[in-house]
């Protein structure tokens, strides 16, 4: 029922875009948050996470991303959430976690500004 | 008086045959079975030189109709008829199963109040087996069908009863999967006019998210105790989730009190499944305001909603493991299930408890397997007529 999670990084000139396929749950974010963490530790981490193959997230997987958005914080930098699909939206707004974690409508809204320089925005 | 007496230290284990040795004189038996964690069957307390009888499931025989419906029932089967009798055991109102009655001498079943004085002295056991609960593990070994886990054994330490009536309210909780818990949570404290609880639903699975569920309510639990006010009680969840719960930990709740004379419901909303308020047979809506973020996670923006109540109303709170349930195909067992089959049992009238352990049951049914994730609900009736129905 439950699909694993495959994961794959793509650097960028100027930031780290992960994308995530399946479905992260408790029995399945290991690799996720294998590839996510430590890219957030780096200096001044740039790291966009693309949500547009996750098809359903639990709380685990909402944890990780509040601490790979708080970790990247810490280190100057950011953690921004691509083109969720609705259910994966919805698990953002029923938590509320909108008002903590950078959610985006798209890959390209998500990096939009980032040759610019800029830091972290709110939702878009 | 003669079963106080013999009880005064009596082991766990020696209850029924305390119980026993106080009936004696009056020519009758009681067999105390107790209802097992997951509420599915009645397990006979094993007593010496007697073999046990064998368990008794609550959803096809009289004695479970005995439990679920919180009522004496005849046992029918019995061929001097009316001598043998099924009781519920309750805690004040919290159902530990069932008593079986005999009569062992012919004529004894014959005064006019045998059930109610039965019912009185079953009363007196169902406290008696809750004050001696603590002291050994046979009480509480004589309710599991498997082993439980750390996390299991460490949350269900810290929640109150399943269930509780005073006149003007009952509230009532079920929790599953009973033996592997990973981090839901449930509290509540009724004083005076007013009623606080919460049901709570810490990050990830076993014994790390039953610790985080552990801080969160015995943190709620002290600034509750100290006088604080709910934001201030969320706070403090979140400031010892933070302090001492590793990985940024947080944990979704709806943390709520209802003023008893007024019927004023303030409550707020941390990340959690939004409450169900049912108003004359139907569920009229969800309690969408108090959001903030989840506890743990700070939130600057955080103010109390609040709701006014009708006398009869009810709300249903639970965890996203109860609606997110998914059978073979992947559907969902929902939101709308969830309140067709609540609508259903309240139009049926079941009592708080009952009704719980049916919902819950059913979104357990509805998991492929074993359950993902924890299934909590919490029930809170503001009437007068519900303490009736949870009451013999």
């Amino acid at each position: 029922m439950t699909e694993p999670l495959s994961v794959t990084v793509r650097n960028e000139p100027d930031h780290t875009v992960v994308v995530a396929h399946g479905d992260v749950y408790f029995d399945t974010v290991g690799p996720l948050r294998d590839v996510l963490l430590p890219l957030a530790a780096a200096e001044r981490p740039r790291v966009v996470l693309d949500l547009a193959n996750v098809s359903t997230c639990d709380s685990s997987g909402l944890n990780l991303m509040v601490q790979g958005h708080q970790l990247a914080a810490r280190n100057g930098g950011w953690l921004r959430l691509a083109a969720p699909q609705p259910v994966v939206r919805l698990a953002f707004e029923v938590t509320n976690l909108t008002r903590l974690l950078a959610v985006y409508d798209s890959l390209a809204a998500a990096t939009g500004d980032v040759r610019a320089g800029n830091g972290p925005a709110g939702n878009r | 008086m003669d079963l106080l007496a013999r009880t005064r230290i009596a082991q766990p284990d020696g209850l029924s045959a305390a119980v026993n040795a106080a009936l004696r004189p009056l020519g009758v038996r009681m067999t105390l079975y107790l209802v097992d964690k997951e509420q599915r069957a009645l397990r006979a307390l094993p007593e010496p030189d007697r073999p046990a009888p064998p368990g008794l499931a609550v959803d096809s025989t009289v004695a479970g109709r005995a439990f679920t419906s919180v009522r004496a029932v005849p046992a029918t089967d019995d061929p001097r008829g009316g001598s043998r009798l099924w009781l519920p055991l309750l805690d004040g109102t919290e159902r530990l199963g069932v008593v079986e009655v005999t009569a062992s001498r012919p004529g004894a079943a014959d005064a006019a109040d045998f059930a109610e004085q039965c019912d009185m002295f079953a009363a007196l056991v169902g406290h008696l087996i809750t004050v001696k609960m603590p002291y050994g593990d046979f009480l509480v070994t004589a309710r599991r069908t498997q082993r439980m886990s750390e996390a299991s054994e460490l949350v269900w330490r810290l929640l109150p009863p399943l269930t509780y009536a005073c006149d003007r309210m009952v509230i009532s909780a079920v929790l599953e999967p009973c033996y592997d818990v990973g981090g839901d949570g449930f509290d509540y404290a009724v004083g005076g006019s007013r009623a606080f609880f919460t049901i709570l639903d810490t990050v990830g699975h076993g014994l790390s998210s039953g610790l985080g569920t552990a801080v969160a309510l015995s943190a709620m639990r002290a600034a509750r105790r100290a006088g604080d006010g709910l934001v201030a009680i969320a706070e403090a969840a979140d400031a010892a989730l933070v302090e001492y719960i590793a990985d940024s930990h947080f944990a979704t709740a709806v943390v709520a009190e209802l003023d008893l004379d007024t019927g004023l419901l303030r409550y707020l909303n941390a990340g959690h499944p939004r409450p169900l308020l049912l108003r004359r047979g139907k569920v009229v809506r969800e309690l969408a305001g108090g959001r903030r973020m989840p506890l743990g996670l700070a939130d600057p923006k955080i103010e109390v909603a609040e709701e006014m109540l009708e006398f009869g109303d009810r709300l249903l709170l639970y965890t996203d493991g109860v609606i997110e349930a998914r059978d073979r195909q992947g559907a969902w067992f929902g939101e709308g299930r969830l309140i067709e089959l609540f609508e259903r049992h309240a139009a049926a009238d079941l009592p708080a408890p009952e009704t719980l352990r049916r919902l819950c049951h059913a979104a357990l049914a509805h998991y492929d397997g074993p359950p993902r994730d924890d299934a909590t609900l919490l029930l809170v009736e503001w009437s007068a007529r519900a303490a009736g129905t949870v009451l013999p």
